[in-house]
């Protein structure tokens, strides 16, 4: 992971690493943490960075914070196993400190679901393969026209490798549109409350619980507006939830 | 001049005649009494007066119209009106009365020398009046602070609310003065100003004149607060007696009810409908009744700086805590008992949420809680139990508990704590701290490095040069449709093409010759034949040769093919058509075959450019 050249920032902020994991390995993990959102802070973007800030909060005790690293890291690395295991075993401890959480908001979308287990990089991959397929396919086309020779085999080709193309397109920007547009967030306090309205002497709709995962609608000053799985709606302050980017 | 005279006099003497004659008329309508007069004519503020306007007329029928006297300066408590019908003996003979009696029950709104208007009435074409009334009223003797004036007893005071003796209504406030209605429902509150949360106490009563033989209420519509029904009776109504003024009626509580408002703003508590029988109402058509609106203004809860404030808890609330164990080692778990007791509406609250220095706990799911209405007070208590586990040996104690609540009565926040209860952690034997917590050791390691990239690789499809590879694809293709299409335009119109165009438009034409020799149809072959050579003459030239003679054709395709031989054999060739189509003797099938081939020789030699004339065509004959 050593990059060729590096800023006079980033030789800082590998030093930081080195301290982080000594200190973990030390049985530290407050300092860890510490160290760890530091290079968060200094705009270090890996997804190594905040599996091992994750894991280190999971250390200390702190779900909120480790759920939140964690679904950062699955964000940049979808497939990786460790990530997902550790990410289990916050929910677990979650389930173990909080039993009478709301379970009905903790389950996850279809769509969610989905770009857990499927990545990113290959359906662009795919889209690109099947499209120039399909530009490929028409030109050809366009030539049997031209020359008046058969066409069948070349209709059948455009058409699959169109529909292809269409499906892999769509697919692509769904996925778009769910990681980058739609803004997630993740529950920070291990038990928290969704409010009737950004004020914290209105009625209590429901309480939420670390790990949480929900859809930010707006914000208004120290208040966030979101959405639930379970399509409950609420305000929460704005310090208990932390942004997926 | 002295008709003049004569006729000023006469005028004069017709128009007191009319005078005369008008009021006699109104004299014989005169009313035969009309007085107002006022019972008693002086008392204080407190007292009420009785204002009666006597009317006597002869006859029996009443004023066209009645206008009562103006009470300015008096509240007119209650009304009645009595009209009866009488025959007297006057002056030896029957006649016949028409008496009407209006009493006004009156109470001063101030004091002074006061006055009451005139009654107006009009009868015929007159119109009469009473004499206005005048009064003295002073002032009450408690408002003079007389020394005979007694203090206001305790018991009089409860005596404000009707009902004390039984179901009582707090916060009870007379109704106002009814218009004549001798069956309504008034609602009190305790108070018209609280806090969210609150507790808030209406009672409806019942107040009624006459005897109730059937009541029955509807419901109340749902408004946004909690409600607790603090009573509503079981079987019978029980009454009261009172006074409203100095009119009697009976009153009974007929529902109660505790309001807990969740938000800030006005909130109107829906009226109750009664439907309610009285004699002289039908049992099957009841009369509906119900009481006004009641609005309550509540205001917000003032700002705390605890952060660990819930909303919910509003009233009066104590805590008391106690642990089932107060030794054990530190691998064990205790459990904590937290009971809360609350004058309010503790079914709104939420599971406090516990954070206890030193120890992890797991707060409950569930909770065991009891409610009770003492007093009209709505009170409860919850029992929960937190699952706790110590962090350290050094723990010593479980730190007193603390929650803060609002109390509306001091107006101002409150912190109810338990007291701190005293713990013994055991350290572990040394072997077992060896051993790790179970969730680390579960979890997977941190990831291999002592250095970090300072970003990482980007997504495919966020790079910049995926979103040209893209929008290549389709622009290549537009840009190859394009292409395509402007070479076809181009190569449509090429000689080659031309050429072949020709050619194919040759072959069929042959073709189609061939098939009327088939068909031994000379006259076709022959017009096919000469079709087909002056098509192809046609079209390879630009030529329209279809209406020409042949000296003028023969002029156009000499300056189209070189060797006017070639020429006259093409013209011999249609001439030499033109007879076989219409010969007397038709030619024989080998004829014709020989004139197909020389048709095809002919237009090779045309087509091939270098041209050379060939053998002389003779007449009547393939060459």
């Amino acid at each position: 992971m050593l990059i060729a050249s590096l800023p006079a920032g980033a030789v800082a902020a590998s030093s930081d690493y080195a301290r982080a994991r000594e200190a973990y390995q030390a049985h530290d993990p407050v300092l860890a943490r510490a160290l760890y959102e530091g290079l968060v802070a200094a705009g270090v973007d890996h997804p190594d960075l905040f599996y091992n800030l994750g894991t280190a909060c999971l250390a200390a005790g702190e779900l909120g914070c480790a759920a939140h690293n964690l679904e950062q890291a699955l964000r940049r690395d979808s497939r990786a196993e460790d990530i997902r295991g550790n990410l289990a075993l916050v929910h677990a401890e979650v389930a173990l400190r909080v039993p009478d959480r709301m379970t009905s908001a903790e389950r996850r979308g279809r769509l969610d679901r989905v770009l857990g287990w499927v990545s990113m990089d290959g359906v662009a991959t795919f889209f690109l393969i099947a499209e120039i397929l399909a530009m490929a396919a028409l030109a050809w086309l366009l030539v049997a026209r031209a020359r008046r020779r058969r066409r069948g085999i070349a209709v059948v080709a455009v058409v699959v490798l169109c529909s292809l193309a269409l499906a892999l397109g769509l697919a692509l920007w769904a996925a778009r549109r769910e990681l980058d547009v739609v803004s997630h967030g993740i529950v920070l306090v291990e038990r928290g409350r969704l409010h009737a309205a950004a004020d914290p002497h209105s009625e209590v709709r429901a309480p939420v619980h670390a790990g949480l995962r929900v859809v930010v609608l707006g914000q208004e000053g120290g208040w966030l507006r979101v959405r639930l799985a379970n399509g409950g709606q609420g305000w929460v302050a704005r310090e208990a939830v932390g942004i997926l980017d | 001049m002295w008709r003049n005279w004569y006729g000023c006099w006469l005028g004069l003497g017709v128009l007191a005649t009319l005078l005369c004659l008008s009021a006699s008329e109104a004299w014989a309508k005169r009313p035969l009494a009309f007085t107002l007069e006022v019972t008693p004519s002086a008392g204080d503020e407190g007292e009420q007066f009785t204002a009666t306007v006597h009317l006597e007329l002869s006859g029996v029928a009443g004023p066209e119209r009645y206008v009562r006297p103006d009470f300015w300066d008096f509240h007119v408590i209650d009304s009645t009106t009595r009209q009866t019908t009488d025959s007297v003996i006057e002056d030896g003979r029957q006649r016949l009365r028409y008496v009407e009696v209006h009493s006004y029950l009156l109470r001063p709104k101030t004091t002074g020398r006061l006055r009451i208007g005139p009654a107006k009435v009009v009868v015929g074409s007159g119109e009469f009046e009473t004499r206005p009334a005048w009064l003295r009223v002073g002032p009450t003797s408690a408002a003079l602070g007389g020394a005979d004036t007694p203090p206001v007893a305790a018991a009089d005071q409860a005596a404000a609310d009707p009902t004390a003796a039984g179901e009582r209504a707090p916060g009870f406030v007379p109704p106002a003065t009814q218009h004549g209605e001798d069956v309504f429902l008034h609602v009190v509150t305790t108070t018209s100003s609280p806090v969210v949360g609150e507790q808030v106490t209406v009672t409806w009563l019942l107040y009624a004149r006459a005897e109730v033989l059937q009541v029955a209420f509807r419901p109340l519509d749902d408004l946004d607060a909690d409600v607790h029904r603090l009573f509503a009776p079981a079987s019978h109504l029980e009454y009261f007696d009172v006074q409203i003024g100095r009119v009697p009626y009976r009153t009974a509580v007929v529902a109660k009810v505790a309001v807990f408002p969740r938000t800030a703003g006005p909130l109107f508590v829906p009226p109750l409908v009664a439907e309610v029988v009285t004699p002289g109402v039908p049992m099957d058509r009841p009369r509906l009744i119900e009481s006004p609106s009641l609005p309550l203004s509540v205001a917000p809860l003032p700002a705390t700086s605890r952060a660990d404030f819930d909303p919910a808890y509003v009233g009066e609330v104590s805590l008391r805590a106690r642990l089932d164990r107060t030794e054990l080692r530190a691998d064990e778990a205790l459990t904590l008992h937290l009971r809360v007791t609350m004058k309010g509406a503790i079914q709104r609250t939420t599971i406090p949420e516990l954070f206890i220095e030193g120890f992890r706990v797991r707060a409950p799911a569930d909770y065991r809680e009891e409610l009770e209405v003492v007093d009209g007070q709505v009170r409860g208590q919850r029992d929960y139990e937190y699952w706790m586990t110590p962090l350290s040996e050094k723990v010593t104690e479980v730190p007193a508990i603390e929650l803060p609540f609002f109390d509306p009565g001091l107006g101002r926040y409150r912190v109810a704590a338990s007291d701190p209860l005293a713990v013994s952690i055991h350290p572990l034997p040394v072997a077992q701290r060896a051993v790790p917590e179970p969730g680390l050791l579960a979890a997977a390691p941190l990831r291999a490095g002592d250095t970090i990239a300072t970003q990482a690789r980007r997504r495919l499809d966020r790079r910049a040069w995926y979103r040209w590879a893209i929008a290549m694809p389709p622009l290549m293709l537009v840009v190859f449709a394009v292409g395509l299409t402007w070479q076809r335009r181009r190569h449509r119109n090429s000689p080659a093409l031309r050429r072949q165009r020709h050619q194919r438009a040759r072959a069929a034409a042959l073709r189609r010759a061939r098939l009327h020799l088939e068909e031994a149809d000379g006259s076709s072959f022959y017009g096919a034949l000469s079709r087909a050579v002056l098509d192809y003459v046609e079209a390879s030239t630009d030529l329209s040769l279809g209406a020409a003679t042949r000296s003028v054709m023969r002029d156009q395709l000499e300056t189209k093919f070189r060797g006017p031989e070639l020429v006259g054999q093409l013209l011999s060739f249609l001439d030499h058509c033109d007879r076989c189509r219409f010969a007397q003797a038709p030619r024989t099938r080998a004829e014709k075959i020989g004139d197909h081939e020389w048709a095809e020789r002919l237009l090779d030699a045309l087509e091939a450019g270098e041209l050379a004339p060939l053998g002389p065509h003779r007449q009547g004959g393939a060459p």
